[in-house]
């Protein structure tokens, strides 16, 4: 399943499962959209870090096999999925998932 | 029995292209080939085809191409000057390996020169004429009938090697009006498994002729190497009373047919002189030209320039036999009476008998 | 939330790599808006379904690579020559989409005679122009678009009006024309002008797939590497210098008029 290796497996779920709460759960922060940065592909340009409009991104201070300080996205601060970020990207380096609920 | 039509020797290169399922025409006038661009204009839409006038012939080479990739039979016409213009795309369209059929009725030059018959385009024509390795293969008719007749050969060869082909005529080959058979086109148009037709469950294909990468330019170019020694087998000559010949000239084109007319006259007066007339000039017909040299020890070359073809024919000979020259650069056709009398001196020069 | 409904919740992946690019990285600079722009006509190539239906004319410039990138056919043209190219292509294939792809140099130097004759036939296309006022790939040379006074490889001294003229715009140019059926120009420096660019760029793929005419988008964009400055100043020129000399705007929209 694309972006599987993205999913945080829990202990005790199938691989492929889907992530989200039990019925009954409280909502955790894990479930808020979130932002994947390809860090080999940022170029840390910094132009994503300026547009997000809730200021989850950041100028990181590791560097990638290019030699660019990539980007970072906060999962702690509130991301509306908006994908601004994601649009402005000149290297499409940022992934963006919702929340599905069925 | 085909249909015979008297027409001007533009029309029928026109003709043929048409025969041989040409759709795409991009042209811009010029003289002396704008019958060209005009019989297209009004024949084209006849068979579903598309005329385009460009607005250049920069910008004609350039649809060719855009044409061509997608695998369409696709033609485009000039004279000198817009032929000098065109080099860039003949390149492209070599290095990209994209067919297509380029029509050079010469007229004199350099520069602007004038609207005479010429064979000042001959370097152009052979020796790549735009920048990089590249050959273009070069049909050179002399009538109205080897107008019609390579102009359909031209569009095969350009889709079996993947290549520009040329058609290099001049204004007395492009305005003379002659009978002309309308032989019809028998082969069948092959799909190309390289052109662009949309990426529709298939992967997607490119046309390019740029290779960065270490090394991938210089097999590229071999490649394109190997191609053109394999047209070599597209030779094509004629010879006009040669065989026994003690003199043989070499022309091709326009003064190859007036010569013809030269080489009876002095046959009548007891000079045992033949042609021999290359068809395509590129591939040249190399061993053609050395086995005259070694069967007659004299050639004699003319042509409408001060000395292109003839430095082809003195590499083949390779210094084996002398080889004479008589160039009468354009701005005046040549008579066969005048040819004749320069051949007849270079007969008592040679003291032949 | 009931004990007994069960729901299931997925994190869906709602924005990714579109399907008709490659997934080769670009070799393009940190801050460059071809990469934008790229990724906004692939992504509308997607949504419009237009994957196996797609010639691209790549131009030469900076873009030269666009074969590498997107995931269509592709055909290389000359430089100034891709409408030229494009006609014949979209004339020999009228069901695919073919656009241009083309930067100041290529457009509006070399090229100035093939996209007008191109815009006046009516031919159609769809042109995507990328203006960054400089010659990118080349290193950094004035360009017909380059602004009075901006100091570039060949304007040392900054473009002098006296000897170099002043820039030429081109929307207005093309808008002009009587054959020409959508002319715009946008911008993609911040998301508000992201947004009504890749509405123009819809406006522009819709009129060729309704076979309306002509269309065009000029796309102001940066240049940090040639203008020497980081991708943030280099959007803020955009906004602040480019779209004074270049109004934003559509400049001609046939269906529009009506």
């Amino acid at each position: 399943m694309r972006g599987a290796k993205f999913i945080v497996r829990r202990r005790g779920r199938q691989p492929g499962a889907a992530l989200g709460p039990r019925p009954g759960a409280m909502r955790k922060s894990s479930e808020m959209p979130k932002v994947v940065v390809q860090k080999e592909l940022c170029k840390g340009c910094g132009l994503c870090v300026d547009a997000c409009p809730t200021k989850n991104l950041a100028m990181g201070q590791r560097v990638n096999a290019q030699g660019y300080a990539y980007v970072v996205w906060d999962k702690k601060a509130k991301c509306t999925g908006c994908a601004i970020c994601g649009r402005l990207c000149p290297d499409i380096a940022l992934r963006i998932y919702k929340e599905e609920r069925k | 029995m085909a249909k015979r039509v008297l027409v001007k020797g533009n029309e029928a290169i026109c003709m043929g292209a048409l025969a041989a399922g040409c759709k795409f025409y991009f042209g811009y006038p010029i003289t002396p080939q704008n019958d060209i661009p005009e019989y297209m204009s009004a024949h084209m839409p006849e068979v579903g085809g598309t005329f385009i006038q460009a607005e250049s012939e920069v910008a004609s080479i350039n649809m060719l191409l855009g044409a061509a990739a997608t695998g369409a039979r696709a033609m485009t016409s000039s004279s000198s000057p817009g032929i000098s213009l065109k080099q860039e795309g003949i390149s492209y369209l070599c290095g990209s390996e994209v067919p297509g059929v380029v029509v050079n009725m010469s007229r004199s030059g350099p520069g602007l020169g004038g609207i005479h018959p010429s064979q000042g385009d001959y370097f152009q024509s052979t020796r790549g004429g735009g920048h990089g390795d590249y050959r273009v293969l070069v049909l050179a008719p002399s009538t109205a009938q080897e107008n019609y007749d390579l102009t359909m050969l031209a569009f095969d060869l350009a889709d079996k090697y993947r290549n520009p082909v040329m058609i290099l005529g001049d204004a007395l080959i492009g305005n003379i009006k002659e009978p002309v058979e309308l032989k019809p086109y028998r082969r069948k148009i092959k799909p190309k498994d390289w052109a662009l037709t949309g990426a529709h469950r298939r992967p997607r294909r490119i046309v390019k002729s740029l290779f960065l990468a270490d090394g991938e330019l210089t097999d590229h170019n071999w490649r394109l190497y190997k191609k053109y020694q394999r047209m070599a087998k597209e030779t094509r000559f004629e010879n006009y009373r040669a065989d026994d010949a003690k003199l043989v000239l070499v022309a091709f084109g326009s003064v190859g047919r007036i010569l013809k007319t030269s080489v009876d006259m002095l046959r009548e007066k007891g000079l045992a002189v033949g042609l021999l007339r290359p068809i395509t000039v590129y591939p040249f017909p190399h061993q053609a030209v050395q086995e005259a040299a070694e069967r007659t020890g004299h050639l004699m070359v003319v042509e409408l320039n001060t000395g292109q073809m003839v430095e082809d024919v003195r590499l083949a000979v390779e210094g084996r036999a002398p080889v004479d020259f008589y160039g009468r650069p354009p701005g005046s056709i040549p008579t066969p009476n005048e040819l004749a009398k320069e051949v007849a001196k270079v007969w008592r020069k040679r003291g032949l008998q | 939330m009931s004990p007994q409904k069960k729901t299931t919740v997925k994190m869906k992946k709602v924005f990714d790599r579109p399907k008709s690019m490659t997934k080769k990285p670009y070799h393009y600079c940190p801050g460059c808006h071809h990469g934008v722009i790229h990724r906004m006509l692939a992504e509308q190539i997607d949504a419009y379904g237009l994957k196996g239906k797609t010639i691209g004319v790549a131009s030469v410039g900076c873009s030269v690579l666009l074969y590498d990138y997107f995931d269509t056919d592709v055909v290389e043209a000359p430089h100034g020559r891709a409408p030229a190219v494009a006609t014949g292509a979209k004339r020999a294939q009228p069901e695919n989409f073919v656009f241009t792809y083309q930067g100041d140099g290529d457009l509006a130097a070399i090229g100035t005679a093939e996209i007008i004759h191109a815009a006046n036939r009516g031919e159609k296309i769809t042109v995507i122009f990328v203006n960054n006022a400089v010659f990118g790939m080349t290193g950094g040379q004035m360009a017909p678009t380059t602004l009075v006074g901006q100091v570039t490889t060949t304007s040392p001294q900054g473009r002098q009006v006296a000897t170099a003229g002043p820039p030429i715009r081109v929307a207005e140019m093309l808008a002009t024309l009587d054959g020409a059926a959508y002319v715009a120009r946008v911008a993609v420096n911040n998301i508000k002008n992201y947004k009504v660019a890749e509405k123009a760029l819809k406006r522009a793929i819709d009129f060729q797939l309704d076979g309306v005419g002509f269309a065009f988008v000029e796309f102001l964009s940066s240049c940090p590497t040639n203008w020497k400055m980081t991708p943030q100043e280099a959007n803020a020129r955009v906004a602040n210098e480019m779209i004074a000399q270049f109004p934003l705007g559509v400049y001609k929209d046939i269906l529009a008029a009506a």
